[in-house]
């Protein structure tokens, strides 16, 4: 399936969001996550369903004042 | 009396930031030399090259609050989905809104961000607004339920210190909620003058991380804060345009003559 994770193409056979994220992201690092810019709560990862040529965009935090 | 917003009692009344710093080492030695119990963090899209640094671990461990802002953010709208990506990341209802489309400047947007604090308040955000030190500005925000205000000092990281101050004086004179000087603070007496003046706190970033002792930096920031808000405790005397001897004249000097 083709998606997009921050703007880059990306073909994944995974079709949940969960394990999309669980490829892409270290474990341990708390991110954010948007599916077509729809927040994503981390309760639903496990069951979002992913289409062709969505757009995932993935936050992180880091240093500022 | 402590300083609390939202309920939250803080130990501290010096908020910290977490930019510019040369080294995570660094950063953590000098938030943790200031005292201070609350630092700022950005959120931004990964880069999945390049993987991460991993800022949050060190200040977990250091036992901080950690404050999202949403820097970058030009309107409402993209404060807003900042605040919500924040929360989901970060785990916390408190957000510092910043809305500064202008780079040159970082001159804050007072119609967006009174906008964005409005919708995110009705979102059970706690909102600290970044802000120019706007009178009116702080009384409109504080009726939509800001639970503070973050008036600026001068332009963010240009240390100019307080270049607002009579209009710092108006918002403190007039707030209900705490007033926090955010910005252009370059040097501790800067910290000092505002807790003098009745400010609630300050928050400082470029100050300590680009001081080439970061560490003692933030101690010295602990020392200016503590003696500001002792000082605004205290009592400062007013400004006189003449003299006022503090020893008695020496009048027995006259019978010499």
């Amino acid at each position: 399936m083709q998606l997009y994770v921050n703007d880059e193409p990306v073909q994944l056979e995974q079709t949940l969001l969960g394990d999309v994220i669980e490829t892409v992201v270290p474990s341990e690092q708390r991110v954010a996550v948007a599916v077509n810019q729809q927040i994503v709560p981390r309760s639903q990862w496990s069951e979002c369903l992913l289409k062709d040529n969505d757009r995932i965009d993935i936050f992180e935090s880091i240093a500022g004042g | 009396m402590a300083l609390t917003i939202a309920g939250h009692e803080f130990t501290s009344r010096l908020f910290t930031g977490t930019g510019k710093y040369a080294s995570q080492e660094q950063m953590i030695a000098s938030i943790l030399a200031s005292g201070s119990d609350m630092t700022t963090l950005s959120l931004r899209r990964m880069d999945l090259k390049s993987g991460s640094d991993n800022i949050l671990k060190p200040l977990q461990q250091l036992g901080v609050k950690l404050l999202p802002n949403t820097s970058g953010a030009r309107d409402a709208k993209e404060a807003i989905y900042a605040a919500q990506l924040a929360q989901e990341a970060l785990e916390t209802n408190w957000v510092k809104v910043e809305i500064h489309p202008d780079p040159r400047y970082l001159m804050p947007d007072p119609i967006e961000t009174l906008k964005a604090v409005e919708a995110l308040v009705r979102l059970g955000f706690v909102v600290m607004p970044y802000i120019h030190a706007d009178p009116v500005l702080c009384k409109r925000l504080e009726e939509v339920g800001a639970q503070c205000v973050m008036p600026l000092g001068s332009p963010i990281g240009s240390n100019q210190g307080l270049a607002s101050k009579p209009f710092l004086d108006i918002i403190i004179e007039q707030s209900n909620v705490p007033v926090i000087v955010d910005a252009g603070i370059g040097a501790p007496s800067h910290a000092a003058a505002a807790l003098e003046a009745g400010a609630d706190a300050v928050l400082v970033n470029t100050a300590m991380a680009v001081a080439s002792e970061p560490e003692t930096m933030g101690k010295a920031f602990k020392f200016a804060v503590e003696a500001g808000r002792m000082a605004y405790e205290s009592g400062t005397g007013q400004m006189q345009q003449t003299a006022h001897a503090s020893s008695p004249l020496t009048e027995f000097l006259k019978e010499l003559s």
